[in-house]
């Protein structure tokens, strides 16, 4: 079905990397997953496989590339979109439309199929997908899984053979990602090819039929899936891979936990838009302390960091620090959330004035000195837009040590991370424990949880479900609300 | 049996629904006639007219807040000539009367961006013969906007943050400063989602240069007859004086 033979790409603009001499064959209905480090080529070769390289990323590019048949780079994408469907990242970024309706039978209107065929396979593809719940919505109003689901459907509707998806569940919380993995599964039933190119590995455990591993462009190894389960987790490690079976991470033992209690939530309620989001919420935390807290998407996790800053004001109860409780604009002088996407925190024209921003004046010696503890010190001339997603990161966090912030809320901070950098941001999260700071971190990474949080909170059913320590003692806890078996019980 | 898509398709919006080209060739004939306006007593009359459309096609809280604001900005123009003196109506004035000016047709440029789906903008035009260059451009604009508000949210509560004031009084105090911490990741995070965007309508063919089909019937009725009639009158009426 998909023959690449001695492929090289470079981009144009040389900003992403390309690949070096890739070969790769797949036959019908298989299902191929690409793996390796940010960087390693992985989704260059899934461009290459359903056509935007070469006809969207311009670049050089040498020997051929044959997917159902056609020569890819001879061939109009709209001919190669009848045959190859793909879904991206970005669940935000793929809609066409506004309105879900539309978005689902976009493909099928682009490529002028008659009106009775298009409603013939939107019908179809609700049905198969189970979408009655979200037709007729407007796109703003979805959650993450929920877009993805739409964006799969647009490409559903068009019935390709083969599916390419980049990076598909980096946006998902573990109930769409589930959703994901069964989605799969009923397309490989159905006979297509699949083609993944994915950090989070877990959720393809059953499904994968090879794994290539990419290095610097190149194809450093291919696996079957046992051969993969069976990779001793230093060797997974030293490839910069996540973990393919979740139950098999070792919890670290209990550590001693801090023991100043410096913050304490009391009786809260989270309202939104009239409506109470959570109920009843005790917490006390103290200097040092880093609290995962975790939660379907919709349980009120943003709400609670939201309100938490002093961002969101529509509560009632009390946030005490040292004892005395304190309003939402004393909250936001305290505090400091990381976004999931850090460009919108950063506004300045180099990462020295983005630490300056706001301060009348400045102090120039602790910049540096936050600075090159960051390791940012090297790129103060630069302008934070043009740093990697690490790099910007730690801006962000650099100014909020320069804003004497004790508490930070890092939302989803290593959603679409591999390993390496996974473990770059938990050493970033303990070094700021370290200096006592009151760390919160909403994901849905369990292997970040077992790797830096020294406890965590689960909110359902609108409270504050489970308070417990992380370590080998609760481990059984925490696997239970990552396989799911929590969550069906909550649904029953 | 019906169609799940035509169902839902009847109910969605108000009693009025008018083809794509019918509704931008409204949205021309306004502004032609903001041009030739003759006096605000013509300007309210369109604005009425835009309301009722707004109000036929099922755009109630919009059309109603617009009305509003724009019944202040007819008074601020009014109030202002009465009782400022001239410095200050030199300043003020002029500019209530700019913004007054352009108000109406903003309205109705709100109205049709929701009222219109893109994909249906997008048959429309190619009936109109529009080539792809424009035609995709234009749909990517009005996909974009919506979700502006999304972007927004995001960068106010950053400079929150940060104590960087995003309030009225904020932006009065040093306006270039606080649009330039709005504009630079606004425009970056511009940049990407229009690539990205970009790629995932290539990947289902929107580069075909066949004709596209859609879903929803295209087509003049009496009613795109009678609205551009209205519309076409009123401009008429500005010629004759």
């Amino acid at each position: 079905m998909i023959t690449i033979e001695n492929v090289s790409f470079s981009y144009q603009d040389a900003e992403a990397d390309g690949i070096q001499n890739v070969s790769l064959h797949m036959e019908k209905g298989e299902c191929l997953l690409l793996c390796g480090r940010s960087g390693c080529g992985k989704s260059t070769l899934t461009r290459l496989i359903n056509g935007l390289v070469p006809h969207f990323y311009s670049g050089t590019l040498a020997g051929s590339v044959r997917v159902a048949g056609m020569d890819i780079t001879q061939v109009p994408m709209h001919v190669i979109g009848e045959k190859v469907g793909s879904v991206f990242q970005n669940p935000r970024s793929q809609f066409f439309n506004v309105d879900t309706d539309s978005e689902i039978v976009f493909g099928l209107e682009n490529l002028a199929f008659p009106v009775d065929e298009i409603r013939r396979r939107f019908e179809q593809t609700t049905r198969d997908l189970k979408l009655e719940k979200i037709l007729g919505r407007s796109i703003f109003k979805l959650s993450g899984g929920e877009k993805q689901k739409i964006a799969f459907a647009s490409v559903y509707a068009l019935s390709p053979d083969v599916y390419v998806l980049d990076e598909p569940s980096s946006n998902l919380d573990v109930h769409a990602i589930a959703e994901l993995s069964e989605l799969l599964k009923m397309l490989k039933h159905q006979g297509k090819t699949i083609v993944i190119a994915e950090h989070r590995l877990y959720y393809l455990k059953d499904i994968v039929d090879r794994i290539v591993y990419l290095e610097k462009g190149r194809i450093a190894g291919e696996y079957t899936g046992t051969d993969f389960l069976e990779m001793s987790s230093s060797t997974r490690a030293s490839k910069g891979l996540r973990a393919m079976d979740l139950m098999g991470i070792q919890l670290p033992a209990v550590k001693a936990q801090p023991r100043t209690p410096v913050l304490e939530i009391r009786d809260v309620t989270l309202n939104y838009d009239k409506t109470i989001i959570m109920k009843d919420i005790q917490i006390t935390a103290s200097y040092g302390d880093i609290i995962g807290v975790i939660g379907k998407n919709g349980a009120g996790k943003s709400t609670f960091s939201q309100t938490l800053c002093g961002l969101h004001k529509e509560f009632s109860g009390f946030f005490l620090w040292n004892g005395s409780p304190m309003s939402p604009k004393q909250r936001l002088k305290l505090s400091y959330m990381v976004k999931q996407d850090v460009n919108y925190q950063l506004f300045a024209a180099s990462v020295e004035e983005e630490c300056s921003l706001g301060s009348n004046n400045p102090d120039e010696g602790k910049i540096e000195e936050v600075l090159k503890g960051m390791s940012l010190y090297e790129y103060r001339q630069r302008h934070p837009m043009s740093l990697s997603g690490g790099q910007k990161q730690r801006t962000a966090v650099a100014v909020s040590q320069l804003c004497n912030k004790k508490i930070i809320i890092f939302d989803e901070p290593t959603s679409g991370l591999d390993f390496g950098s996974m473990v770059e941001v938990s050493k970033l999260m303990e070094e700021l424990a370290a200096a006592g700071k009151v760390i919160f971190v909403v994901t849905h990474d369990y292997e970040l949880i077992t790797k830096v949080c020294n406890r965590m909170i689960c909110f359902a059913d609108g409270k504050v479900k489970d308070n417990l320590v992380v370590g080998t003692e609760t481990a059984r806890r925490l696997q239970d609300f990552f396989t799911l078996s929590e969550s069906k019980k909550i649904d029953e | 049996m019906e169609s799940i898509l035509v169902a839902r398709e009847r109910s969605r919006q108000g009693l009025l629904r008018l083809d794509p080209r019918t509704k931008l060739s409204i949205l021309f004939t306004s502004n032609i006639m903001v041009l030739l306006s003759p006096g605000l007593p013509y300007e309210i009359l369109m604005a009425a007219l835009i309301l009722l459309l707004g109000l036929l096609c099922g755009v109630y809280r919009y059309s109603i807040k617009m009305t509003i604001v724009y019944f202040f900005l007819v008074a601020g123009q009014i109030l202002g000539t009465l009782y400022f003196d001239d410095v200050l109506r030199v300043f003020l004035v002029t500019f209530v009367v700019f913004l007054r000016k352009i108000f109406p047709c903003a309205m109705l440029g709100g109205i049709l961006i929701a009222t219109t789906r893109v994909n249906e903008f997008m048959a429309a035009m190619h009936k109109l013969r529009m080539p792809r260059s424009i035609v995709i451009p234009l749909a990517v604009t009005l996909r974009y906007f919506p979700g502006v508000i999304e972007e927004w949210r995001h960068i106010r509560d950053s400079m929150n943050l940060r104590g960087l004031s995003t309030s009225f009084w904020g932006f009065l105090k040093s306006p270039i400063k606080t649009a330039e911490y709005v504009y630079v990741p606004m425009l970056f995070s511009a940049a990407k989602i229009a690539d990205e965007l970009s790629a995932a309508a290539v990947t289902r063919g929107i580069d075909n240069p066949k004709i596209r089909t859609c879903v929803q019937q295209l087509g003049f009725t009496a009613a795109d007859g009678l609205c551009a009639g209205c519309f076409m009158v009123l401009l008429m009426s500005a010629l004759w004086n």
